[in-house]
């Protein structure tokens, strides 16, 4: 596959995966042997750890979870992707209680691709804005840095 | 410029920082650099060369770096990097004395490079972790993660 192929398959699987809930599909983009460096505590290996133990929490938590991707680059095995996501925090949320909050977080998630899939990723969302956006950790007063 | 010589760029830049040297910054950003990074007490991008070189002073006074990116992509003007910060907190942070503590920070970030100068840097650090690390955020246990 090329780069430009690869960058595709991303696309496709946030478009299906993500932004349309499609959950069952996942198996089309992602390998049986995926690993996750994003991994929760306690997410089972593999494709399956992430559908059950992850992207299903969030779905549950997050039913309106949209990614708008904002930059896309691709070298070798690798697709880097750049996010923008929203949602409404309805259910509970990797220990905080459903708050009704709307949030607006950046995201960087990196890809390795084998044989025509997703093997491995790497991925930083805004954890922490994601937090104090929801109001489970306060808002710092201002300081120097 | 070419992809090579654009990861040579962040590779510098990763070296220099490691070596303490606030002065980079003026090597290396344009004046108009515009930095998008997480957990910032002051919401919104930091602007300009001017307001940027103060931050990058604070970050390094309080941690001393010993990390390189674990793998670089490049395309166009982009190059995106994963990384494992390894920090040792050595200096105040956001009104944290030191703690003298070692740190694991994972982070991902795009740096969009112009006639050899860094114009508009996306940084996605785990900074939930860091403050959990520093002992300053209690939280639910999986929001730990």
């Amino acid at each position: 596959m090329t780069s430009e192929e690869h960058k595709a398959l991303v696309q496709r699987f946030w478009e299906e995966v993500f932004n349309q809930k499609r959950l069952e599909r996942a198996g089309a983009y992602v390998t049986q042997d995926y690993l996750d460096h994003g991994a929760l505590p306690g997410q089972g290996p593999g494709l399956e750890g992430a559908k059950r133990q992850r992207w299903a929490l969030y779905f549950a938590a997050i039913p309106d979870l949209h990614a708008t991707i904002d930059d896309l680059v691709a070298e070798g095995d690798k697709v880097s992707v750049r996010f923008t996501v929203t949602g409404t925090q309805v259910g509970e949320l990797m220990g905080v209680p459903p708050t009704g909050k709307r949030f607006h977080v950046g995201a960087i998630c990196i890809y390795r691709i084998a044989e025509g899939k997703v093997a491995e990723q790497w991925e930083q969302i805004d954890m922490l804005g994601l937090m104090r956006q929801l109001g489970a950790i306060p808002v710092p007063a201002q300081q120097p840095t | 410029m070419s992809t090579e010589v654009n990861k040579q760029l962040v590779l510098r830049w990763k070296t220099e920082r490691n070596a303490g040297n606030v002065r980079v910054a003026d090597d290396l950003c344009a004046p108009d650099v515009v930095l998008h990074m997480s957990g910032l007490p002051t919401p919104g991008p930091v602007c300009g060369l001017e307001a940027f070189k103060p931050l990058f002073a604070a970050y390094l006074t309080a941690f001393e770096f010993h990390s390189m990116p674990e793998f670089l992509i490049a395309e166009g003007d982009i190059v995106a990097i994963h990384e494992i910060f390894q920090l040792n907190h050595v200096g105040p942070f956001q009104g944290i004395p030191p703690t003298g503590k070692d740190l694991t920070v994972a982070s991902a970030e795009i740096y969009r490079i112009a006639n050899g100068k860094f114009v508009e840097c996306w940084v996605e650090a785990d900074m939930l972790g860091l403050l959990r690390q520093l002992g300053v955020l209690s939280l639910p246990e999986h929001a730990a993660s």
